[in-house]
């Protein structure tokens, strides 16, 4: 079964980058510009992550995380916040809020890669021991 | 403020009665002693009168014709009103009578017996005429040393000294009732005058209190010059001027209080415009970080060409995303200084639509926003301002109109003529703006609702910029908008009268300097010009020969020394009698000898010269009779 990855971000240059990046490391890549489209692409593809911005038009990340979370079908899908935002308390929101990591811009790259297969690996262990 | 009054009161009453008593005192003990005196006086001259007749009688008594004597006895006891009693006493201290028997219905004259006295002290007044007295009587011995028998007997007056007791009794009575009446007008008198004081200072108390609570207070209404007049004319000064102060102080808090509540407000505005601009710098920033490192390190070999293309012209309109940020904060700054200037010329709405459609109409936008535009522009139209400005402008205003759109929502960019101006319209199907936030559109760093920075990005420069580009231009922005319909935000530039230029055109320039003089040239003949420049005074003279100009531009120099009214004369003189003319130069007006239209000093701004050109162009276009060609 092949990796798959949403990325959710209004940014169009960085959702191109970011499909492209992943797409040549092997991940099969949806983007979505705003909440509604992430979560109901969410929902049918049920990614083994997603990378949500959090300053998006609209839901902001944080309206997506929680409905992801709540919702049975996307609950287990482990999310990796990005955002331009350095303040430890919207670190702390993310970490409460159920996301598993927190990337910020500008990232490194091969640290945002190394990161999402990581934890894709580990998601994926956890959920051959179950 | 009750104690005064009674402090005077006590104290005035106090007082009457201590002198009263005094008095009392001092007039009692001096009238009686004199009264005792006199009574004394008048006692002993009774006595002595009185006790030969008695002495002679009771010689009678004792043969037995005591009636008589009784009757002696009893007017001599009349004789006088002190008188109680009358004795006679035997050597032996025997009291042989006393008028007491007069009184005692049990008396029997032969049986009479009254009495024994010390013979100790009869014999003590045996020699002299003694008076000795109590507290209410006063006795009177009065030896009778007689020649007729062995009876040597003594008389003994009692005089009573009730009367005396009753006028000292009834003058004390007299002087309490003096003290009374005193404390009763005491207390009628001191009310008053104690009310006179006490009155105005409870008045002023009642205002001081007022004062100290900061009611504004009334002035005191004073009704007499005495001290305590005196003393509310002072407190009615310092309340006027406390009243004063405190209203100066309250001003001031106030001012301070709204100095600090801007601060604040800048303040916030300050962290949140470093939050946004961090934002907004990290977002292109990641992308063009992202594409560099991911074109270095990841895939530099495997990378077709053209994907290597694409990447970096991603990086490269990320750096001009950047660029137009930081732009926009030095536009910002640059346009909130009095120096900011725009270049005001003619140029054709045309041109700039065609720069927006090329950015706009087929770009992809975000949510799906569509943009359309509907130009309805006059063939041939030109328009007053700086064009890469208004292209800003134009730019600032469609972008916000799709970040606070729906989505698939869409844009309408619209220009058209209205009353001799274009009109630039850019409506939104947006979230609109609240209807008391309009007046605060193109505040710095102000976004309508504090969500929205983080919802929609930016710095919130856009319409501050946009506000202030339009302001050089003399326009204003106008906004019109309706919550969860959408806001429409246009402004108008005055169209320039086609003709205008065209049959107006020539234009000689007279410029020593020949590189200023083709400088103008290039930057007229943008405008549609057509100019000659002359750099000296015979080519100037050449030139007027063979041509008809419509306006000259000059600069009335030749090897450093004014030549205007050559200059001038020379013009006139080919023909140009009305025409028009602009000096421009670095000699002072004084310098001049001819008046010019205008006069501009060097140095001079192209723009400020294209500006003039154009309005002297335009006078001589309104009034051609005037020009003479």
């Amino acid at each position: 079964m092949p990796r798959t990855l949403l990325i959710i971000d209004d940014e169009h240059d960085l959702l191109t980058f970011l499909k492209q990046v992943f797409s040549s490391e092997g991940f099969e890549v949806t983007t979505a510009l705003d909440g509604e489209t992430g979560i109901t692409a969410a929902r049918e593809i049920h990614p083994s992550l997603i990378l949500l911005d959090i300053m998006l038009p609209g839901m902001d990340g944080w309206e997506i995380l929680r409905v992801l979370r709540s919702d049975r079908e996307t609950s287990d899908i482990p999310v990796v916040m990005l955002t331009a935002r350095t303040d430890p308390e919207s670190k702390w929101e993310g970490w409460q809020g159920g996301a598993v990591d927190y990337v910020t811009k500008p990232f490194t790259l091969t640290d945002i890669i190394q990161r999402v297969k990581e934890i894709v690996v580990q998601t994926e262990s956890l959920r051959g021991e179950r | 403020m009750a104690s005064i009054k009674r402090h005077l009161t006590f104290g005035y009453s106090l007082l009457a009665i201590l002198v009263v008593i005094i008095g009392t005192v001092f007039t009692v003990s001096t009238n009686r002693r004199t009264a005792r005196k006199d009574l004394q006086n008048s006692a002993e001259a009774f006595v002595r009168l009185s006790a030969s007749r008695l002495n002679s009688i009771f010689d009678v008594y004792y043969e037995s014709a005591y009636q008589m004597f009784f009757e002696q006895c009893q007017d001599v006891l009349h004789e006088s009103r002190d008188i109680s009693r009358v004795e006679i006493i035997s050597m032996d201290g025997t009291i042989l009578f006393s008028t007491r028997a007069f009184s005692d219905p049990s008396f029997i004259p032969e049986q009479a017996r009254f009495g024994h006295v010390d013979p100790g002290e009869l014999r003590a007044v045996q020699s002299l005429n003694m008076t000795s007295e109590a507290n209410d009587h006063l006795v009177i011995y009065f030896p009778v040393i007689e020649t007729w028998g062995p009876h040597r007997h003594t008389l003994r007056y009692t005089f009573s000294l009730k009367r005396l007791t009753a006028s000292t009794t009834s003058m004390i009575i007299q002087a309490l009732i003096i003290a009374l009446l005193t404390i009763v007008l005491i207390l009628i008198f001191t009310q008053p005058l104690a009310k006179k004081i006490v009155n105005p200072l409870r008045d002023l108390a009642f205002h001081a209190d007022m004062l100290a609570q900061g009611a504004s207070t009334k002035q005191i209404e004073i009704h007499r010059n005495d001290e305590i007049g005196d003393l509310m004319r002072s407190f009615n000064s310092m309340a006027e001027q406390m009243t004063d102060q405190l209203e100066t102080l309250r001003k001031t808090n106030l001012q301070l209080e709204n100095a600090n509540r801007e601060l604040k407000t800048l303040d916030q505005m300050k962290n949140d415009l470093i939050a946004s601009v961090s934002h907004e710098l990290r977002t292109p920033l990641t992308t063009a970080k992202g594409y560099v490192e991911y074109l270095l390190h990841i895939a530099p070999e495997v990378l077709p060409r053209e994907e290597t293309e694409r990447s970096l012209s991603t990086v490269l309109r990320n750096i001009n995303r950047l660029r137009g940020l930081i732009d926009g904060l030095i536009d910002l700054s640059l346009l909130q200084r009095e120096s900011f200037s725009v270049d005001i010329l003619p140029f054709s709405p045309e041109d700039v639509l065609s720069s927006l459609k090329e950015t706009y109409l087929n770009a992809a936008h975000p949510n799906g926003v569509k943009v359309h535009f509907h130009d309805h522009l006059p063939p041939d139209c030109q328009i007053k301002g700086d064009r890469d400005r208004v292209i800003q402008v134009m730019e600032n205003l469609i972008n916000n109109a799709i970040k606070f759109n729906k989505p698939r929502g869409f844009v309408d960019v619209f220009a058209e003529p209205l009353d001799g101006r274009i009109q630039f319209r850019v409506k939104d199907s947006g979230i609109g703006i609240p209807k008391d936030s309009l007046p605060r559109l193109g505040t710095k760093f102000f976004q309508v609702d504090a969500s929205s920075r983080r919802k929609y990005g930016g710095l919130g420069l856009g319409l501050s910029i946009v506000s202030s580009i339009l302001q050089s231009h003399g326009v204003s922005l106008q906004v019109d908008s309706e919550i969860n319909e959408g806001s429409t935000f246009s402004f108008s530039l005055p169209m320039v009268k086609d003709e205008s230029l065209k049959k107006v055109g020539k234009v000689l320039i007279y410029e020593p300097n020949r590189d200023f003089g083709s400088m103008v040239q290039a930057r007229l003949a943008e405008m549609g010009l057509h100019c000659i420049v002359a750099s000296s005074l015979d080519s100037f003279t050449e030139t007027l020969s063979r041509e008809r100009v419509h306006l000259l531009i000059a600069d009335p120099v030749s090897e450093n020394e004014v030549c205007d009214e050559t200059l001038l004369l020379r013009f006139r003189d080919s023909g140009h009698k009305m025409t028009p003319f602009i000096f421009v130069t670095s000699v002072d007006r004084s310098q001049l000898s001819v008046s010019p239209h205008t006069v501009l000093r060097k140095p001079v701004s192209l723009s400020r010269l294209t500006r003039t050109v154009q309005t002297v162009l335009e006078e001589v276009r309104d009034a051609p009779d005037a020009a003479d060609h």
